[in-house]
């Protein structure tokens, strides 16, 4: 198997889409994990999967709006992140308004998904009727679409990873605070309200742009399992999130290997990887701590 | 529901000494639409002082402490806080040590005991400046004062209860405070637990003239080591040290949950009551009972 090795590397020379598929991967691998152990901790995957799966609302919304718009069009993901981004806000103000809030935070996110996946369902099967030629396959929206990446995506994920690593290096120290108990930052005087919707932002633009390339099934995923990992072999915030950023782009790019040497789908291809990663994870934290539980 | 009207001190010469630390005027809160959280509730908390909050569940005393925080904004009246409005309290605000309800910290945080303390640095060093020797060193000595000495790299979420509790003391004190907010801190600790805690309490209070306030259930222990005694059950009822606690006041302001509470506290409120005798009303407000 290790044969064929060279013949990966090789295409990767010799295709430059490939190269953008690769440097796509690791940066949407990059985001994605950075922000994970905070999601992780903060119990917000399911906010994050909830925003991954409103992406298909937006997606839906531009696509029935934006006549003869494609899937891949620029237009069509500054709406989707428009979209998105209200769906965001929404989740914000439910989540943080704690003991007066109208209604519990998961209910609200559950609400908030599916509507979006209903309106995404409708507003698609209206511009289907209108215009079936232009129509791309669902499958690309659930898994990406490694083939179709260009530049411009290229440039604007790696915009997103440097902006994610900026806000996590120069805040982390808030950010664990208000991981570690937000109403006790809060009576100390740390601005959470700027620090949630700050992260809340981050997560937006990651899921948006990340689904783009590598769909919103490898999204939720990466949100949480490099977090769940890097958590796990390491005891302090920042080396697990430089342990989670490491897995995120491992994983990707050898998911992407896989991907390219077995043909299977990249996105179940990379999932996976981090499933294994995520196993050996825990028998080296069962060896290090027998009595842990 | 308990209807009480609440006199405050008379501020007289008696009471012209020492600075209020907190001075709550008048102040009536509620969440949104809902009946009153809290109703004309008034009163001082001077330098060095030490005050209990009993009261049942429901009956104010977690908002009492984020009015006092600047974390609520009451919905008349004033909270005066170091003599200043506590929701506009600023840099100020790190002379405030709080110490919140369940401190319970999950197994597998990522932050040492040490992370844990230096947290009290954060909001003093403000944004884009991290904790240097000066902090770690204050973050020690914290820890020192509270006992902790040793546990520094161990993760914080597998230190006991009672040591947890000592932690978020630790925390509260890394920026000097002037006021300690504790809010419950001895529920869910055993009986030994609880000693060691008002001991604590009791000997960083002599050390850094700290001004104390703590709410909990534990009624003889504040009736031990707190100055006065507050019952806060929408409004507030005081009692100093000599008329502390007698079944009617709290029959009164517990209403319905007294019997087993008084099942329970019986025995120590008259071992108390034996070796301390009412010496009238040396100091501090009164309340009348209609």
């Amino acid at each position: 198997m290790s044969l064929d090795e060279p013949s990966f590397i090789e295409a990767l020379a010799a295709t430059p889409l490939l190269q953008r598929a690769a440097w796509a991967g690791a940066l949407a691998g990059l985001s994605c994990a950075s922000l994970s152990p905070l999601v992780v901790l903060r119990r917000m995957a399911f906010i994050g999967d909830g925003m991954a799966h409103s992406a298909f609302g937006g997606l839906g919304l531009a696509l029935f709006v934006l006549a003869g718009s494609r899937y891949e069009d620029f237009s069509v993901q500054a709406v989707t992140l428009g979209f998105c981004l209200l769906v965001a806000v929404a989740i914000g103000v439910a989540s943080r308004r704690g003991e007066a809030a109208a209604m519990a935070e998961d209910s609200a996110i559950g609400i908030g998904f599916s509507v979006s996946m209903a309106l995404g369902a409708l507003f698609i099967a209206l511009r289907q009727r209108r215009e079936p030629q232009y129509m791309t396959s669902m499958d690309t929206f659930l898994f990406g679409n490694l083939v179709n990446i260009g530049t411009g995506d290229v440039v604007l994920l790696c915009a997103v990873a440097l902006l994610v690593l900026a806000v996590l290096v120069l805040f982390h120290k808030e950010m664990l605070f208000y991981s570690f108990d937000a109403r006790l930052a809060e009576a100390s005087g740390i601005n959470t309200a700027l620090f949630h919707y700050l992260f809340l932002l981050l997560l937006v633009l990651t899921v948006v742009l990340a689904s783009r390339v590598v769909g919103i099934v490898l999204v939720s995923a990466s949100l949480v399992l490099p977090g769940v990992i890097g958590l796990k072999v390491c005891s302090r915030l920042v080396p697990a999130m430089v342990a989670a950023a490491v897995t995120g782009v491992v994983s990707f790019e050898l998911g992407l290997y896989g991907s390219y040497r077995f043909n299977v789908p990249p996105g179940a291809a990379i999932v996976l990887v981090q499933f294994v990663i995520l196993l050996l994870a825990t028998v080296l934290e069962r060896l290090r701590s027998p009595q842990a539980e | 529901m308990v209807t009480a009207m609440v006199h405050v001190a008379d501020p007289g010469p008696a009471h012209a000494g020492p600075k209020p630390v907190i001075d709550l005027r008048q102040v009536s809160f509620s969440y949104g639409s809902r009946p009153a959280v809290l109703e004309a509730v008034d009163f001082k908390v001077t330098d060095g002082e030490f005050l209990g909050l009993i009261g049942p569940n429901g009956g104010g005393k977690t908002t009492l402490l984020k009015l006092v925080l600047g974390l609520l904004r009451p919905h008349s009246g004033e909270v005066l806080v170091l003599g200043r409005h506590a929701i506009a309290l600023g840099q100020e605000r790190r002379l405030l040590g709080y110490v919140p309800q369940d401190t319970g910290i999950s197994k597998h945080f990522p932050a040492t005991v040490l992370d844990v303390a230096l947290m009290g640095t954060y909001a003093n060093l403000g944004l884009l400046r991290w904790p240097g020797r000066m902090e770690r060193e204050a973050a020690r000595e914290a820890l020192r004062q509270t006992g902790l000495e040793g546990l520094e790299h161990g993760l914080a979420g597998k230190l006991s209860g009672g040591q947890q509790q000592r932690l978020a003391i630790a925390r509260a004190l890394v920026s000097q405070p002037r006021l300690l907010l504790l809010d419950e801190p001895t529920s869910g600790l055993d009986t030994g637990g609880q000693s060691q805690l008002f001991a604590l309490l009791q000997r960083l209070r002599e050390q850094h003239k700290l001004t104390v306030v703590m709410v909990s259930h534990d009624v003889t222990a504040l009736a031990h080591y707190a100055d006065q005694v507050a019952c806060l059950n929408r409004t507030i009822h005081w009692h100093d040290r000599s008329e502390m606690l007698s079944e009617a006041v709290l029959r009164k302001v517990y209403a319905c949950e007294l019997d087993a509470f008084f099942i329970q506290h019986r025995q120590h409120l008259e071992e108390f009551h034996g070796d301390a005798a009412p010496a009238g009303h040396a100091h501090g407000p009164h309340c009348e009972h209609e």
